[in-house]
C-alpha cells in the first residue's frame, strides 16, 4: 500500500521540479558574471559585480525588466588579512541588491567584509511585456510584481576578497601637513637646545601656584577636574600634563588633591600621574590613591556628585581642565559659590564663555596645551610650543595666499593654477 | 474590569493612584530636591544626589555590557549566541578584550603593572587616530573656509567680500593671540588685542545662545511642575477638601 503512494509521491516532486527547472530554463541568463574589488580608495568594505545582459529580452510575451544580485560569504578562519577560507559556504546565498533596470550590467556593494571571500551570482528577473518591473515600498529588495519570472543564476567564476588600500590618496593633503608640521616641531627642538626660549607670560598658568599656596595655607584640599571627554581628547591629555605639575607641587606642600573622574580609563591614567608626581616629590608615602575616584559616566550625575563634594569639602582651589559639554557652567557656578579660587582651561569654545565669566582665570584653547611647557619649562617641551608658533606662521602665510588665489580666481576665472591652490586644502570624503 | 483597575493601583494615604501618578509625583519630589541646591547644600539635595549617582552608575554598567561587552566581544567570538548566529567568528576582539582583561589586573598589587599596557595602547591609538582627524576638520576645513574672495572682483558681490575680509582678519588676528614665543608688543600686540576682541564677541554671542537654551531646559521642568505635576496636585487635593 505504501510503495505506490511514495512511487507517486516521488513522481509528484520530480515532474514539479523539471516544472521549475524548465520554466527558469526559459528564461535566458545573464552571462559573464564577473565580482571585483572596487579598486578605489577604500577599507574594503566596497565590491564591484559586473555582467551581460541576457542575448534575448523578450521571450514568450516576458520581457527583460531588471537583474537580482545575491552574494554568498565563503567559510574559514579570517584574520584581517590572514585568510584561511574553505569553499565551504559560510552563509546561505543572500539576495543584495534589486535592480528594476534593463540597462544595468554593474552595481558596486557597499557592504561588505573587508578580507572575507565572496562569490556573486545574478537572476535575470522578467516582467509582461508592457508592465515595468518594481521594487516593493515597504522592502527595496522585494518586487511588487506579482507576475515575474526568473532566469538560472549565473555565478562569478572565482571568490573575491573585497582588500582595503594601504595608502589613501584623498588624504594625501593630510599627510603632507603633519609631515611638514612634524619636521618644523623636531627643527626647533633640535635648534632650541642652543638657546634658551621665551614664552610670554600668560595669567592663568602664573595663578596655579598661588592657588596651591592659598588651599596649602587654608589647609583645605585642592579639587581638579579634568574634563568629561575620553583619553583620546586632545584636551584631556593636555589636564593630565597639568595635573602632573599640580602634584608634584601639592605632594611637597602637602594639601590634599582630589581628583572625582568621570571616565575609568582616564582615572586610571591619572592615579599613574599622581602617583609618579609623589614619587618625584619624594612622598610617596603621602600618596592616596582613593582620592582619585571614579564617580558615574552620566554628565549630570557626576555633576550633582561634584557640586556636593565642592559644597561640602569647601576645596580652596577648583581647577577645570580639559573638555566640558553643558555642565561648565554649572560646575563653575557652584565653585564660585563655595568661595574657591578658579582656574579653568578649555578648548570647547562653546563652554570658554561661562569659564571666562564664573571663574577667576581662564586657559582658552591653546594656552591649555600650552600649559604644560609652561609650568614646567622643560626644553622639549618648551621647543615644541616654538615649532607650534613657527607653524601659526606658516598657517597664516597660507592663508593670506589662498584668500589672494581665491580672490584672483573669481577674477581671472581661467587662471586654474590659483583655484587648484585653493582646492588643494579640501578634505575629500 | 473595575477590580483588575483597582489591583494595578497603588494605595497612598488612602488615595488610590496608578504608578504613572507615583511617577509624576516622584519626578517632582526629585526636581525639588535637586532645586533645592540653590538655598545650600542639604539632607534631600544629598539624597537625590546619591540616588541619581547610584542609578546613573548601576545603569551605565549595563549600558556597557549591553552595547558593549554583549555585541562586541562575546557575539562576535560566538556568534551563536547572538541574533545572527549564521556569522562568522571574529577572533581579531580577542586583542581588546584581552587588553580589557588586564585593565582589571588593578584588582591585584602584584600585576597591576599589566594595566599599563592597554592604556599606553589606548592612549597611541587615540592619539594616532586623533591627529589625521584634527588636521582634516580644524586645519584644513577651516583654512579652506577661510580662503575666500575679499574683494567685489567679478561675480562677488562687495557686501559677501566684506564679509570675507572680516573672517579673514579676524582668523589672522586671532592666530597671533596665541603666539606664545614672542612678546606681544608692537604689531604683535596691536593684532593679538584685535584677536581677543574677536574672541570675546564670539564668546559674548555665544554665551547668549547658549543662556536661551539653558532657559528652554528650566521652561521645560518649570511646564512639567505646572502642567504635568500640579493638576494632579489639584486633584488629591480637591479630595482631601471634599
Amino acid at each position: 500500500m505504501m510503495r505506490p503512494v511514495m512511487t507517486g509521491f516521488v513522481a509528484l516532486l520530480l515532474s514539479a521540479l523539471c516544472c521549475l527547472t524548465a520554466a527558469q530554463g526559459r528564461f535566458p541568463a545573464p552571462t559573464e558574471v564577473r565580482m571585483a574589488d572596487d579598486g578605489e580608495d577604500d577599507e574594503g568594505s566596497k565590491a564591484i559585480v559586473t555582467w551581460q545582459a541576457p542575448s534575448v529580452a523578450e521571450i514568450d510575451g516576458y520581457m527583460l525588466g531588471g537583474y537580482e544580485v545575491h552574494l554568498q560569504q565563503l567559510g574559514g578562519l579570517y584574520l584581517g588579512r590572514m585568510a584561511f577560507s574553505t569553499t565551504r559556504p559560510a552563509k546561505e546565498w543572500e539576495l543584495v541588491a534589486l535592480l528594476p533596470d534593463v540597462e544595468a550590467t554593474e552595481i558596486q556593494l557597499g557592504d561588505v567584509v573587508p578580507w572575507r571571500r565572496y562569490l556573486a551570482r545574478v537572476t535575470a528577473v522578467y516582467a509582461p511585456a508592457g508592465e515595468a518591473l518594481q521594487a516593493s515600498e515597504d522592502d527595496p529588495l522585494k518586487l511588487a510584481n506579482r507576475d515575474v519570472g526568473r532566469s538560472a543564476a549565473a555565478m562569478s567564476a572565482a571568490p573575491v576578497s573585497p582588500a582595503g588600500k594601504t595608502y589613501n590618496r584623498k588624504r594625501t593633503n593630510v599627510l603632507v601637513w603633519v609631515l611638514g608640521y612634524s619636521a618644523i616641531v623636531l627643527l626647533t627642538i633640535y635648534l632650541a637646545r642652543r638657546r634658551e626660549i621665551y614664552i610670554r607670560p600668560i595669567a592663568g598658568l602664573e595663578a596655579v601656584n598661588d592657588a596651591i599656596g592659598r588651599a596649602t595655607e587654608m589647609g583645605r584640599p585642592i579639587l581638579y577636574i579634568a574634563g568629561l571627554s575620553g583619553i583620546g581628547d586632545i584636551a584631556t591629555i593636555a589636564a593630565m600634563l597639568i595635573l602632573g605639575h599640580l602634584a608634584k607641587r601639592t605632594a611637597a606642600y602637602e594639601t590634599p588633591l582630589l581628583v572625582p573622574c568621570q571616565d575609568p580609563i582616564v582615572m586610571t591614567v591619572q592615579r599613574e600621574i599622581v602617583r609618579e608626581a609623589y614619587l618625584e616629590a619624594g612622598k610617596p608615602q603621602n600618596y592616596e590613591p582613593e582620592n582619585i575616584f571614579f564617580v558615574t559616566d552620566s554628565q549630570f550625575g557626576y555633576v550633582a556628585a561634584v557640586d556636593g563634594i565642592m559644597m561640602r569639602e569647601k576645596p580652596a582651589a577648583n581647577f577645570y581642565m580639559g573638555y566640558f559639554y553643558a555642565e561648565a557652567l554649572i560646575l563653575a557656578e557652584t565653585g564660585s559659590a563655595s568661595g574657591a579660587i578658579q582656574i579653568a582651561g578649555t578648548d570647547a569654545d562653546t563652554q570658554l564663555p561661562f569659564f571666562i565669566t564664573a571663574c577667576d582665570y581662564t586657559l582658552m584653547g591653546e594656552e591649555l596645551y600650552a600649559a604644560s611647557a609652561y609650568l614646567s619649562r622643560n626644553p622639549l617641551l618648551v621647543a615644541q610650543l616654538k615649532g607650534q608658533d613657527i607653524g601659526k606662521i606658516v598657517i597664516i602665510a597660507m592663508l593670506l595666499l589662498g584668500a589672494a588665489a581665491a580672490t584672483l580666481g573669481a577674477h581671472y576665472v581661467d587662471w586654474e593654477f590659483v583655484k587648484s591652490f585653493v582646492e588643494w586644502f579640501e578634505v575629500q570624503r | 474590569m473595575a477590580d483588575a483597575e483597582q489591583s494595578s493601583q497603588l494605595i497612598i494615604l488612602g488615595l488610590s493612584l496608578n504608578p504613572q501618578v507615583v511617577g509624576l509625583w516622584l519626578q517632582a519630589a526629585l526636581t525639588f530636591a535637586i532645586l533645592s541646591f540653590l538655598i545650600g547644600d542639604n539632607p534631600v539635595y544629598k539624597f537625590a544626589e546619591h540616588l541619581f549617582v547610584g542609578i546613573s552608575a548601576g545603569y551605565g554598567v549595563v549600558i556597557v555590557w549591553k552595547q558593549a561587552v554583549l555585541p562586541l566581544l562575546i557575539f562576535k567570538l560566538l556568534p551563536q549566541l547572538g541574533p545572527k548566529p549564521d556569522e562568522l567568528a571574529d577572533y581579531w576582539v580577542l586583542i581588546p578584550g584581552l587588553l580589557g582583561l588586564m585593565m582589571l589586573a588593578r584588582f591585584i598589587p602584584r600585576y597591576d603593572w599589566l594595566s599599563r599596557y592597554p592604556i599606553a595602547f589606548t592612549v597611541g591609538l587615540f592619539m594616532g587616530a586623533g591627529i589625521p582627524a584634527v588636521v582634516q576638520m580644524n586645519l584644513l576645513q577651516q583654512a579652506q573656509a577661510t580662503m575666500k574672495p575679499v574683494l567685489g572682483l567679478g561675480s562677488i558681490e562687495w557686501g559677501l567680500a566684506l564679509s570675507c575680509l572680516v573672517v579673514l582678519v579676524g582668523v589672522i588676528c586671532t592666530l597671533t593671540y596665541f603666539y606664545f614665543s614672542r612678546p606681544h608688543e608692537g604689531v604683535l600686540g596691536v593684532t593679538s588685542k584685535i584677536g581677543i576682541w574677536f574672541l570675546m564677541v564670539a564668546f559674548g554671542a555665544g554665551f547668549g545662545n547658549t543662556v536661551m537654551a539653558r532657559m528652554s531646559l528650566l521652561i521645560g521642568r518649570v511646564e512639567f511642575l505646572l502642567y504635568e505635576w500640579m493638576p494632579i496636585v489639584s486633584v488629591h487635593l480637591s479630595k482631601y477638601v471634599q
